[in-house]
């Protein structure tokens, strides 16, 4: 353990003590720095933390692990269950396990990683940051993604990046069946580097050149009522 | 929003794996999901009663006298034995259609001992089931030993609370079959009526009840639990994540739009399910392996 991280056993104490702590030392400064043990796969860890500070969850964790919260810095060892780091502002979060349903959930800035597998609605409706998740994701995945840059190194469930507006998708692996409107267009140089870059801060190991990006084909919210046609295949 | 939960021991034909009490970690830690009622069905031969099948009656009031009893059943009870809250009995079929008969003693005892409800019938399966929190049911189910079964604990959305509406549900009148859901299956009024036009009766209006009677209908028609569930998840409209325990195992599946929440974890002959992560660790390890139920996939584990 470090000079200045301060830490807590899970163990025996409420959701409640626990969060009281992880805010009380993110009063601490620029540098404050926290560690939990015996996450037991908690509900709501680390939620709504406003102030900068880096934490360090030994274990797993259950539900809406680092929600709404805006510049800490969360590491995982473990998996996560629904919503990890959902609505997250900036900062980021990093989880060497498989993460459940709605990961990312709505996130607005930051930087999430997930290094293994990522459950049903990743990315749904976000709104910027950029999520890298190193196996498969889900059905419905990137769901009304409204910008922002989901980075899928595996397979998508189907439904990938229905409903798309300016987000981003880059899959390596294959899409069961594309969303509504999510179309697949070209990988230029600029992509290949966001790729690149974006996989190397995620600890995943994959070759940039393998990803195909796929973004809103523009034509659910960009159609002219005369064309009844392609209101129709659309919708 | 419910939480639930199975185990099953396919190591060997053992039948003394401490099933009562590992569905009651799995419940603790579900707990949280639904504090109105809580239920446990259990799997596994019972001594000296090979072959033989039993039913098991919740009733409100005094128990009645064994006398009345009988005669309701009108031969085809014997062997009535106390069991908290209610009663069990050995049942003897006659040569009629085994589905008509078992329709038609349910009724007979509903409607002769008012308030009760036939929770169980089958030669493996035991259920218990209460209002409240699931430490109601320790007492009764901690030290029940078997080769399977499977948990419940209810948030009630649209049907009453009390014991007849809480879950599993025995899949009546099919012998030895229960179901724990979570969801809402919302085209159950239009199969409640199908089913009550031929003849079927239900202990309850709580919608999770017709997926026990669904998959005992199509396994008696012939169909596997594995094509049975197949059909389930067509058949079915709403949210569902459940799980069914038969004679032989436990079979799950999921709806395809996938809300409500089923991991699992095999490890050493054990295969356990659950609502949320907690409870596999709690029994299996911190760090086991755990994996969701994908939406629509069917999954089956049977003993031989």
């Amino acid at each position: 353990m470090g000079e200045g991280i301060k830490s807590f056993d899970c163990a025996g104490h409420t959701t409640r003590e626990i969060n009281s702590f992880l805010k009380s030392v993110a009063t601490s400064g620029p540098e404050a720095a926290a560690a939990l043990v015996h996450p037991d796969s908690r509900h709501n860890l680390a939620v709504g933390i406003t102030q900068p500070l880096s934490i360090t969850i030994d274990g797993n964790v259950g539900y809406y692990c680092a929600g709404l919260c805006d510049g800490i810095d969360v590491e995982i060892n473990g998996d996560a269950g629904w919503g990890l780091a959902e609505n997250l502002m900036s900062g980021s979060v990093i989880l060497h396990g498989s993460a459940g349903s709605a990961a990312c959930a709505t996130v607005r800035g930051g930087f999430v990683a997930i290094q293994g597998d990522a459950g049903a609605r990743c990315g749904i409706a976000m709104k910027g940051g950029t999520v890298v998740v190193g196996g498969n994701v889900g059905t419905m995945s990137a769901f009304m993604m409204q910008k922002g840059v989901l980075i899928i190194g595996g397979d998508a469930g189907p439904g990938l990046g229905d409903s798309l507006y300016e987000g981003k998708i880059y899959i390596a692996g294959t899409a069961e069946a594309m969303g509504s409107d999510a179309v697949e267009a070209e990988m230029t140089e600029d992509d290949l580097i966001l790729v690149a870059e974006a996989l190397a801060k995620a600890g995943i190991d994959k070759d940039p050149s393998t990803f195909r990006k796929i973004q809103s084909g523009k034509k659910l919210y960009n159609f002219n009522t005369k064309e009844k046609e392609i209101w129709k295949t659309a919708l | 929003m419910c939480g639930i939960a199975g185990v099953i021991n396919l190591n060997g034909s053992d039948p003394s794996y401490p099933v009562g009490a590992s569905l009651m970690t799995l419940a603790a830690c579900l707990q949280h999901r639904g504090t109105d009622s809580a239920g446990i069905a259990v799997f596994g031969p019972h001594p000296g009663k090979a072959g033989m099948q039993s039913l098991e009656v919740i009733i409100p009031e005094r128990l009645p006298e064994p006398r009345i009893v009988y005669d309701l059943g009108q031969g085809m009870l014997s062997d009535l034995d106390i069991v908290p809250e209610g009663f069990k009995a050995a049942v003897k079929l006659g040569d009629g259609d085994p589905v008509k008969e078992i329709i038609a003693l349910v009724s007979r005892i509903e409607t002769g001992l008012p308030g009760s409800v036939v929770t169980s019938y089958g030669e493996f399966m035991s259920v218990r089931k209460v209002v409240g929190e699931a430490v109601g049911l320790s007492d009764a189910v901690s030290d029940w030993t078997g080769t399977h079964g499977i948990a419940h604990l209810r948030l009630a959305t649209e049907s009453k609370i009390d014991p007849a509406h809480a879950q599993p549900f025995w899949g009546r009148p099919y012998p030895d079959i229960a179901v724990t859901h979570n969801g809402h299956i919302t085209n159950y009024y239009k199969m409640r009526k199908r089913f009550e036009a031929r003849g079927f009766t239900l202990a309850s209006h709580n919608d999770s009840e017709i997926i026990g009677l669904y998959l005992g209908e199509k396994m008696a028609e012939g169909y596997t639990l594995k094509e049975s569930l197949e059909a389930a998840r067509t058949d079915l409209d709403g949210s569902f994540s459940f799980i069914v325990a038969t004679a032989k195992g436990l079979g799950v599946t999921r709806d395809p739009i996938a809300t409500k929440p089923l991991l699992y974890c095999e490890k050493d002959g054990l295969v356990v399910l659950a609502s949320e992560q907690q409870g596999l660790r709690h029994l299996m390890g911190e760090t086991v392996t755990v994996k969701e139920i994908k939406p629509l996939e069917v999954r089956v584990w049977e003993k031989e």
